[in-house]
């Protein structure tokens, strides 16, 4: 028996050798899929050298005084941050442009000369929070040390004080806040550690800037301890969320699911449709696709019924999963239902045509799956239905914007999460570009599908 | 033992029982090239209206590819084809309407019913309403599956889903009509039920092309034959015609009329050369191999 069973797995592995999808899909697109992720994680972790990835940081100086300058040139010199210069800060986070803005207000110099606090605004994108962690992170040594060096231990003994920083820690505190951010993050995850927050309570209940009341307060609504939420006010820092609805505890659940229902509708709608596609290859296979070519009917009229079948199955695919995300997860459907519908046409067209164009340039139902699999996967990977590209690296972002997934999902997200409409209103770009881009790539697509069918399967075949 | 033949008495060929009707395809020069291949090179083709024509040739004598060409799927290279007086490159929508062709593999949607599977292509052929019913119905009953019109194809075995097959090129009843080796795969009933189909539609003054390897096919069915090789046609006719054809040629050897075969053939034996006088009518695969040889043909 051992005999015949060694035979039949000889002959199986030789098979399978000989397969090149299967040995596509085995070995190529784990490893290619390995190297994509590694490189996203090991950025958004540290790349190796324990360096995590520079998240970028706008700043705008409505002052421009020396002092002002001067603190700029800081941030500009920060390590952990790709701190830019921009006049509008406040249109680039409410578009999703840049996670955070720090604006340096008029008369910063002067607050800072009259031995003030001057208090400096951070825009922020709260969908976008993992870079919220990294930015605060960096950006509170840099204010402690480098702007107020010499208010800085003082404020900070009043102020941990305020808001319930345990005494057993005070002391200490002060002492290291002149040192390293890193120091201060040891000692916090120390006394996190021994329990010492919880039976801490802020001496009291008044936020130190009154205009900061609803930042003041952490996300687990009361008088706690927030280290990255509430440090920074000490420190001048108001911080404002200039994207998302009003309820603060909502945002991270709001931002999550229309990203969510985004990427999953792209993803799963490029699998149905390039899947579908296949029957092109079924019907030849099947011989049914010569006969539809014998009917007065053949000619372009069989890929068109093709394209018509895909299209009308793609359509009500997106439906049916953004209304199972409207009665779920809340997402804003009805409110944008013309804007969905447009990208939505749009994704079905480009997707229409990338299924289409796999089933006409391929030899094999096989190859096209094995084929379309890899290149799915790929586009989702680096076209940010899996994690945002905002926190992958450069050379990632933009083999991104080269692919559907990318001009699809910051469409969906520029309408569901920051309101988009077609064209610019106000502060609020629009998503003309995406929503071309899908029609342009449809349409490219859609002509070199019809090009390869006539070769392949034309009568000059 | 070489088989002495006499010539024909006659130079009048016999009448073709069907098919004396006007030409409806005409081929002249036809080469139809693949990279450096030529699959048909220089073929003439008549056809007659009524006739039903036996198209025979080993593998890769580019019979597939002339009917591709004739059913205007694929463009010839060179040469003049005409379909019902037609132009195929530029009347293919035309000429596709009215003609049928039955495919060398069951092409059928398996996932549909002989119903649906019929009013799909019935539609396709532009048909609607009542008149698609009754030909849906005619199609049913003649393929013997009125029965199990409503199943699936799937649930079909190998001879009624070949049945099928031919009823689904027949819906929008074709002047002219391929038949691909329709008969591949099939039991004896099956392929005799085929048989009568094909009779039968041949009988209502549809023209037929039949190609196969069966050659007792088609010396039961077709009218006149054209053997192809090489791209080429290498002979054509009748039955009788090919058989006499091959009597006179078979063995190299033309006799005059009048001649004495029973003497001739005493003179060649004196001679030293072995050869018997025969009445022997050689049949369509003798004749079939003494015109496209013996040697393998692996496409």
């Amino acid at each position: 028996m051992l005999a015949s069973a060694w035979k039949i797995a000889c002959k199986d592995t030789k098979q399978f050798w000989r397969d090149r999808t299967a040995v596509l899909l085995a070995i190529a697109l784990p490893i290619l899929l390995t190297t994509i992720f590694g490189s996203a994680m090991g950025s958004m972790m540290g790349d190796g050298g324990g360096a995590p990835k520079k998240v970028r940081l706008w700043v705008e100086d409505l002052d421009q005084s020396p002092a002002s300058r001067e603190f700029v040139a800081s941030l500009l010199a920060a390590d952990g941050l790709r701190v830019e210069e921009h006049s509008e800060a406040r249109k680039g986070v409410r578009n999703g442009d840049v996670a955070a803005a720090l604006v340096v207000p008029a008369g910063y110099a002067d607050e800072l000369a009259g031995g003030l606090i001057p208090k400096v605004r951070l825009l922020r994108d709260p969908s976008q929070f993992v870079a919220q962690q990294v930015i605060s992170g960096n950006l509170l040594p840099l204010l402690a040390g480098a702007v107020l060096p010499n208010l800085g231990s003082q404020v900070m003994g009043s102020g941990l004080s305020q808001l319930g920083f345990p005494d057993a820690g005070l002391e200490q505190a002060e002492s290291i806040m002149g040192k390293t951010w890193d120091d201060m993050s040891e000692l916090v995850a120390e006394l996190e550690t021994d329990g010492a927050f919880a039976g801490a309570e802020p001496d009291s209940a008044e936020p130190a800037d009154p205009e900061s009341d609803a930042d003041a307060q952490d996300s687990e609504g009361g008088g706690g301890f927030n280290f990255l939420e509430d440090v920074p006010e000490l420190l001048g820092v108001v911080s404002e969320d200039v994207v998302g609805n009003d309820d603060p505890d909502d945002i991270p659940r709001s931002a999550g699911a229309s990203h969510a229902v985004s990427a999953m509708a792209v993803m799963m709608l490029m699998f149905s449709i390039v899947g579908a596609g296949a029957s092109l290859l079924e019907e030849k296979d099947g011989g049914t696709l010569q006969r539809l070519q014998l009917t007065p009917a053949a000619g372009p009229s069989i890929l068109v019924g093709k394209l018509l079948t895909l299209s009308q199955l793609g359509l009500v695919q997106l439906v049916i999963l953004f209304a199972y995300g409207a009665f779920l997860f809340d997402v804003p459907v009805l409110p944008h239902l013309g804007m969905l519908t447009l990208i939505s046409v749009g994704l079905v067209v480009s997707s229409t045509g990338l299924g289409l164009l796999f089933a006409t340039a391929c030899t094999s139902r096989k190859q096209m799956e094995g084929l379309s699999t890899l290149v799915i996967l790929v586009m989702s990977c680096v076209g940010g239905a899996w994690f945002p590209r905002e926190i992958t690296p450069d050379w990632f972002q933009t083999v991104g914007r080269f692919t559907i997934t990318a001009y699809a999902m910051d469409a969906y997200h520029g309408v569901l999460w920051y309101g988009k409409d077609l064209m610019p209103s106000g502060d609020v770009d629009g998503i003309w570009l995406e929503v071309t881009a899908l029609f342009v790539i449809g349409i490219v697509l859609n002509v070199l599908a019809f090009r390869f069918y006539e070769r392949r399967f034309g009568r000059t075949a | 033992m070489n088989r002495m033949t006499q010539a024909t008495q006659s130079s009048t060929l016999p009448p073709p029982s069907a098919g004396s009707g006007e030409p409806i395809v005409s081929v002249r020069g036809l080469v139809r090239t693949f990279g450096q291949h030529n699959a048909v090179d220089g073929l003439d083709l008549e056809i007659r209206r009524g006739e039903c024509l036996g198209l025979l040739g080993p593998n890769g004598a580019g019979k597939t590819t002339t009917l591709r060409v004739l059913s205007t799927v694929t463009q010839a290279t060179e040469g003049e084809v005409r379909i019902f007086g037609l132009d195929p490159d530029r009347d293919g929508t035309a000429i596709r309407a009215r003609l049928g062709v039955v495919p060398q593999e069951v092409a059928l949607y398996d996932t549909l019913s002989a119903r649906e599977n019929l009013e799909f292509f019935g539609a396709m052929f532009d048909l609607a309403g009542a008149v698609l019913e009754s030909r849906v119905t005619w199609a049913l009953e003649v393929a013997g599956l009125v029965d199990r019109a409503e199943s699936r194809v799937e649930t079909f075995s190998g001879g009624m889903k070949r049945r099928l097959n031919i009823v689904v090129s027949l819906l929008h009843e074709p002047e002219l009509v391929f038949l691909d080796e329709p008969t591949v795969g099939i039991d004896p009933q099956s392929r005799n039920h085929v048989f009568d189909m094909v009779e039968d539609i041949h009988a209502r003054g549809t023209t037929l092309v039949y190609t196969t390897h069966q050659l007792g096919e088609v010396e039961r069915l077709c009218d006149r034959i054209v053997v192809m090789d090489e791209g080429r046609e290498v002979a054509s006719g009748t039955l009788a015609e090919l058989q006499s054809q091959s009597r006179r040629t078979g063995s190299g050897l033309t006799l005059a009329e009048g001649v004495d075969l029973e003497r001739a053939a005493a003179i060649l034996k004196e001679n030293g050369i072995d050869c018997a006088v025969t009445d022997e009518v050689p049949d369509l695969e003798a004749i079939f191999l003494a015109l496209t040889g013996k040697a393998l043909r692996d496409d």
